[in-house]
């Protein structure tokens, strides 16, 4: 498709940690042409996360994507209906309504209990269960119109979201980017995970699927050690352990010689160099103690309910202010089928200071302008009740035909709504979004067209959607 | 899009297909045909809906259909049609809308195409001509391809580089140096050293621990429920495990393999729990087979979790049988195979008297007992042995109550000795009721004369004399030591997660569930295989095998399976076997065998294989010799720049793929080569525990059994060992047919700084010291060969050299810089590219 940008990508591994090697020098020497050939060269392709150049002028350089999975309630927190309240307990009057679950479905409409309220300047409607997001009401550029054509069900939804498709093995959106863009910096991976609570079914959603490994993301834990095995061990601690590592990089290098072109032994190397280097700048990165205590307080690290949450957003923060491409965060804790009312208000109460605090934070270092921000899961949820579980509190059963999520930063609109529901919040009716749409975007802000970030493999050029049509939504940039 | 234009297209080959996987669903599929219009045939095209005629034959921009999808309004549901696809749909209509054939007039229930049916996978297996010129036919076919392709094979590797990729491939583990030093010599002396040195591994014990995890993958195999955060403990998993490992070392026919994993139970006929055979308890514990599924009925009663068991093990049985991607149609008929809803369902019904609702039993009532008749002759025996102890040691306690007795009434007022006495006689009868007011008051007065005859009292009251405490507290000492030793010889009777099927109860009906629902049930179904298989293999099943107490369905299906004319079955086995000696798989989704996956690379070896396979009576063994004696086999893996041009994938097998160690050889030949592997076999599970960083570790400090190889080491879905975890180990959700190879920092990271590598590289230290003494060119020389199996080139021992005497040097000074500067060469080696990869 474009010969040109893959050509691009063929550098050496970037400046070794250590000492450029033998093998190093020579490739480079041979790929100038300052070195005979002794024999016809591979010419390997080599994969590697150093910056490179997008297709046009980017308006985001990083993204951190809050990723709610299991479906906030898009009613009950972003979208108004006050229909729902007017025919609450009644008989839905419409048309055929999707259950993804028939266990306790009914046709019964459930109002929101949550009160609406306008916030800011632009008086964007949000409810009582996210006062913090109302205060960044202005920044946010809210879409009321998701849609995913018809996938259903969680881990086919997430991976929608994250990858294109509802299938297996497709590479995430993070793997896209940096494989696209590479990463500014060379000490961190070019693309976290962050998880909070519990993995997401059909993890891990930042697989680089079918692009080369060194794209894949990696994976942070909650708790300490974020990063497993960051220390040095105790008898090679110093330039011990740089020398060691010298001369592994000596033997797998005159390994390499003998296997030319092997992208997994080159991947290892990297990946080698990659881990030495995370060492130092990991255990900074991830500390958030470095954090001063207002810092800490606005984001709610210093109280357990938003402890999680507020962590893992300073986290990002920090990670993005190094260089890092593609933060991650997943949170699986979004599925109400049951006793939604209380189960809302515990979980807003976890989730909306430190998701807030995020885009204040970013916005108060002069960050947020390229930086791309995502808040949202794979689907919304019904109008109507569900009852299930034992003590018969309804719930509501998943919406993919008509969500909210947010963005803010990276060039997005801000104080913005776009697109709407039908007035039960069934159907996105308005500049409905599909998945398909809202990648293409966020590619596009970054400076990337779909079409052309392009992998090639076995003879066919492959790309996010794959021929799906996406279209960038212009009407979300600023 | 450039569209070839050679033949005319046809709805069954081009449209249908496109058709199906967008339409179908709306427009035709369980009685739905929105706007009246049905899809399913051309005929029904021309017909239309309600909006008219869909398709008006040659006059594309006339016709209804096209304008929908071009315009996007169609198809509502899932992803729009690609515009190759609509440009095919175009050309056809231009092309006169033409069909294959005449077309039915209408469709009886599920229709399944010509074309559909004559999809590569469901054609009998032919065994087709080997091509002439090469003695072993996998060249024949190989080389064959090579040549149309104008490549040429590459050259046998070196014996070394043969030895370790044999070792590795049959047994899991390294050749020692010595091994291959060895072999270098028999190559050059005997042009059988190399078939002999095959023979030798698949006679290896290390054989069966190593194919066993292949098999464990598509299995699913956990010892933990999983369903839930509890994730319960399978404590008697394990015994399937070890059915696997043993049969497979036998290299049991993989007909009667998949017999007995799928019907074992109905084998045996009902089992009679206290008088199993050896061989009845090999059948029943391969039925654990059908166990492995995650299971959250122990934790819930309800129907979802028993539902999820029963799906999830139709979807194991199904990828690891059938190859196909059967779960796809629990809801609907497959988009893209023709696989039809009512076939999951009919695979269900094959497994659902054994996995009934009505009588359900929750995990850990199914274990099956393993008591015989000789375990119950002697626990009654030895009950008697400790009736006997027991009694004695009464006698003995009575005798000290009488001493302590007097011994405490020493201690009262000579006067009211006599009167105490009695008092505490009648207390020891029956205590208070038959005291009077004064002998209560007395009691009181002096408590110590409640002298009771446990040996907990007694002790208390002997502490308070001590001439006899010795002698007490040896005679507590020896009855304690008596009954353990009796109850050491107690049977230890173990049980088995076993499937029995319940004889000669109702047999459940098996419902289509619609659209997946469990509070929807649909028709009902009887037991059976893929319907679209029904020209190649008969697909319904007797309804009961009168000679037996259950249902016989499962033994029916395993018996359709390996029959012979099963054209999935074979294609699929051999596919894995292949792809476990190559890296790759003729055919490259080994788990999906359809429309969605990728076509055989060399559909007449594939089908040659299979064929041979079950010739050789299904033997795995005889496979192995088959294609580890090949000369593609053999062949070395490095890249040529004239084949690199034109197969960069090598889809070809012009050469040998390098590939990396999976997570449980990376930490088994770890252990082999520091000489730490503890070679114990069978049996329970060497558990896992989280360490001080919260990483899950193979629990350490388990007398050496943490040393274990990995396939005993517990395999808990909520804690997987972080160090088999992040080289790809799978999850087994619910089971695995494929598995990632990743390359990660985190993984380096491990090799750098977990305690494990740390803690193996310090022994391998030991090991090299102990070989090699204290010169560091003869350590270095010793690790590099003990950790390749090799000796190293000049360059590699100059180098390896010359590290030890910096290291040493620059490490803090103290008389252990030379061990650790040797640790960390160790350490490098153990996490270097020629020790993790196979060439």
């Amino acid at each position: 498709m474009n010969a040109d940008f893959c050509h691009s990508r063929r550098h050496f591994l970037g400046t070794s940690a250590f000492n450029l090697s033998a093998l190093g020098l020579a490739t480079l020497l041979r790929d100038d042409g300052l070195l005979a050939a002794e024999k016809p060269p591979l010419a390997p392709v080599v994969y590697d996360t150093l910056p490179k150049k997008p297709h046009h002028e980017p308006r985001a350089k990083a993204m951190i994507s809050l990723f709610m999975g299991g479906g906030p309630s898009h009613m009950d927190m972003f979208d108004p209906k006050p229909m729902l309240n007017k025919w609450d307990g009644k008989l839905f009057p419409g048309g055929e309504i999707k259950f993804d679950n028939s266990g306790g479905a009914t046709r019964t409409v459930m109002g929101s209990p949550f009160k609406f309220t306008k916030h800011g300047q632009s008086g964007i409607e949000m409810s009582e269960l996210v006062p913090h997001m109302g205060g960044i009401a202005d920044d946010i550029c809210l879409v009321r119109s998701m849609n995913l054509k018809g996938i259903r069900n969680h881990v086919a939804g997430m991976k929608a979201m994250d990858t294109g498709t509802g299938l297996n093995g497709r590479p995430a959106l993070g793997s896209w980017i940096t494989y696209g863009l590479g990463s500014e910096s060379r000490d961190l991976p070019a693309f976290v995970a962050l998880v909070i609570r519990k993995n997401p079914p059909g993890s891990p959603f930042w697989s680089s699927g079918l692009l080369p490994s060194i794209y894949q993301g990696t994976h942070v834990r909650e708790q300490e050690p974020r990063i497993m095995n960051l220390d040095a061990p105790d008898y090679l601690q110093g330039s011990a352990q740089e020398r060691q590592l010298a001369f592994l990089e000596r033997v797998n290098s005159r390994h390499l010689a003998q296997h030319p072109g092997e992208l997994d032994l080159q991947a290892r190397i990297a990946s080698y160099q990659l881990a030495a280097r995370m060492q130092t700048a990991a255990t900074d990165a991830l500390d958030v103690g470095k954090e001063s205590e207002a810092t800490r307080r606005l984001y709610g690290a210093d109280n357990t309910t938003t402890k999680p949450l507020a962590e893992a957003c300073i986290i990002a923060r920090r990670l993005v202010e190094r260089g890092v491409r593609f933060v991650q965060i997943w949170d699986y804790s979004w599925d109400m089928h049951e006793n939604i009312n209380e189960a809302l208000v515990k979980r807003c109460a976890a989730s909306d200071q430190p998701s807030a605090a995020l885009v204040k934070d970013l916005k108060a270092r002069g960050m947020l302008d390229s930086t791309l921000v995502f808040w949202g899961g794979e689907m919304g949820r019904l109008p109507v009740i569900q009852t299930r579980g034992k003590n018969g509190k309804p719930g509501r059963d998943h919406n993919t035909d008509g969500f909210s999520i947010w963005l803010a930063g990276g060039g997005v609109k801000n104080g913005h709504i776009h697109g709407a529901t039908d007035e039960w919040g069934l159907f996105a009716t308005e500049g409905v979004v599909h998945h398909h749409d809202y990648l293409s975007t966020v590619l596009h802000l970054f400076g990337l067209e779909e079409k052309k970030l392009a992998y090639k493999r076995n003879g066919r050029a492959e790309t996010l959607l794959n021929g799906q049509p996406g279209r960038v939504v212009t009407e979300l940039l600023a | 899009m450039p569209l070839d234009l050679g033949a005319a297209l046809s709805f069954e080959k081009d449209i249908r297909p496109i058709l199906k996987a967008h339409c179908f669903h709306c427009h035709g599929e369980e009685g739905e045909v929105k706007g009246g219009l049905d899809v399913r045939l051309k005929r029904f095209l021309e017909k239309g809906g309600e909006s008219g005629p869909a398709v008006i034959a040659g006059r594309p921009h006339a016709s209804l259909l096209l304008e929908q999808v071009k315009s996007g309004e169609m198809p509502k549901g899932d992803k729009k049609l690609k515009a190759e696809e609509i440009a095919k749909i175009e050309q056809w209509i231009a092309e006169g809308a033409k069909t294959l054939r005449v077309e039915p007039e209408k469709i009886e229930g599920h229709f399944i195409t010509e074309e559909e049916r004559q999809w590569w996978a469901f054609q009998p297996i032919r065994r087709p001509q080997v091509p002439a010129g090469e003695a072993n036919a996998v060249d024949a076919f190989i080389r064959a391809k090579l040549k149309e392709a104008r490549l040429a094979p590459s050259p046998q590797a070196d014996a070394a580089t043969l030895i370790r990729r044999a070792y590795f491939d049959l047994i899991g583990l390294p050749p020692t140096a010595e091994e291959v030093a060895a072999f270098e010599k028999e190559m050059r002396a005997s042009p059988h050293a190399y078939a002999q040195m095959i023979e030798r591994l698949l006679a290896r014990p290390e054989y069966g621990e190593r194919w066993a995890r292949h098999w464990l993958d598509v299995a699913g195999y956990a010892d933990s429920e999983g369903y839930d955060d509890a994730d319960a403990e399978r404590s008697s998993a394990w015994r399937y495990r070890d059915y696997v490992i043993r049969a497979l070392n036998a290299d049991m026919p993989f007909d009667r393999f998949i017999t007995e994993q799928l019907a074992g139970d109905e084998l045996v006929g009902f089992p009679k729990q206290g008088m199993l055979k050896p061989d009845e308890i090999d059948k029943l514990a391969a039925t654990g087979f059908l166990r492995m599924a995650p299971d959250g009925t122990g934790g819930t009663k309800d129907n979802v979790a028993k539902n999820a068991v029963i799906t999830e093990t139709v979807k194991i049985v199904s990828s690891a049988l059938l190859g196909m991607t059967v779960g796809c149609a629990e809801c609907h008929d497959h988009r893209f195979d023709p696989i039809l809803q009512q076939d999951f369902y009919r695979l269900r019904a094959v497994l659902e008297p054994g996995l009934n609702y009505a009588g359900w039993l929750e995990p850990k009532r199914r274990e099956i007992s393993l008591r015989t008749p000789a375990d119950t002759a002697l626990e009654a025996k030895l009950k008697v042995e400790l009736d006997a102890i027991e009694a004695a040691y009464k006698e003995k306690l009575l005798d000290y109550q009488a001493w302590t007795l007097n011994a405490e009434l020493e201690a009262v007022p000579e006067d009211l000795r006599e009167e105490g006495r009695a008092a505490a006689l009648k207390w020891q009868k029956d205590r208070d009721k038959s005291l009077t007011d004064a002998e209560k008051k007395l009691i009181a007065d002096y408590p110590f004369l409640k002298v009771n005859n446990t040996e907990q009292a007694l002790n208390l009251h002997i502490q308070r004399h001590p001439e006899r405490v010795k002698e007490f507290e040896a005679d507590v000492a020896k009855h304690k030591e008596d009954v353990a030793a009796v109850n050491a010889r107690m049977p230890k009777i173990g049980s088995i997660r076993a499937l029995s099927e319940m004889p000669e109860r109702p047999l459940p009906a098996t419902r289509v569930l619609l659209r997946g629902n469990l509070d929807s049930p649909g028709p009902e179904v009887g037991p059976g295989d893929l319907t679209v298989l029904g020209d190649v293999v008969p697909v319904n099943f007797a309804p009961k095998d009168k000679s037996l107490p259950t249902s016989g369905r499962r033994l029916a299906f395993a018996r359709h399976l390996t029959g012979g004319r099963h054209p999935l079955v074979a294609r699929v086995l051999v596919n894995r076997f292949w792809l476990h000696h190559f890296g790759r798989g003729l055919v490259n989704s080994a788990g999906d065998f359809g429309a969605q996956g990728e076509k055989p690379s060399h559909p007449e070896l594939l089908d040659w294989l299979a064929a041979e396979f079950m010739q050789q009576g299904w033997s795995l063994k005889q496979f192995h010799r088959l294609v580890m004696n090949s000369a593609t086999y053999q062949q070395s893996s490095l890249r040529r720049a004239d084949a690199e041009r034109l197969d960069t994938a090598n889809v070809l097998l012009w050469r040998m793929n390098i590939r990396r160690l999976e997570a449980e050889t990376i930490r088994d030949a770890t252990l082999a080569v520091t000489g730490s592997l503890n070679p114990q076999r069978f049996g329970e599970p060497v558990g896992v525990a989280e360490d001080a960083n919260a990483q899950v570790i193979v629990n350490a400090g388990a007398n050496g059994a943490e040393f274990r190889r990995s396939i005993y080491v517990q395999q808990r879905r909520s804690a997987q060992p972080w160090q088999l975890a992040v080289f790809d180990a799978p999850q087994m959700e619910p089971n695995c047919e494929l598995r990632n190879v990743s390359t990660v920092a985190p993984q380096s990271l491990l090799l750098m700084n977990s305690g494990f590598v740390v803690a193996q590289s310090q022994v391998f230290a030991k090991r090299v010291m102990a070989e090699a003494g204290a010169d560091p060119a003869r350590q270095a020389r010793r690790a590099w060969e003990l950790a390749f199996g090799r000796a190293p080139s000049a360059e590699d021992h100059r180098d390896a050299t010359a590290y030890l005497e910096q290291q040493a040097k620059e490490l803090p000074a103290g008389s252990d810089a030379p061990e650790k500067a040797l640790a960390s060469l160790c350490q490098a080696l153990l996490g270097s590219n020629p020790f993790l990869y196979i060439e």
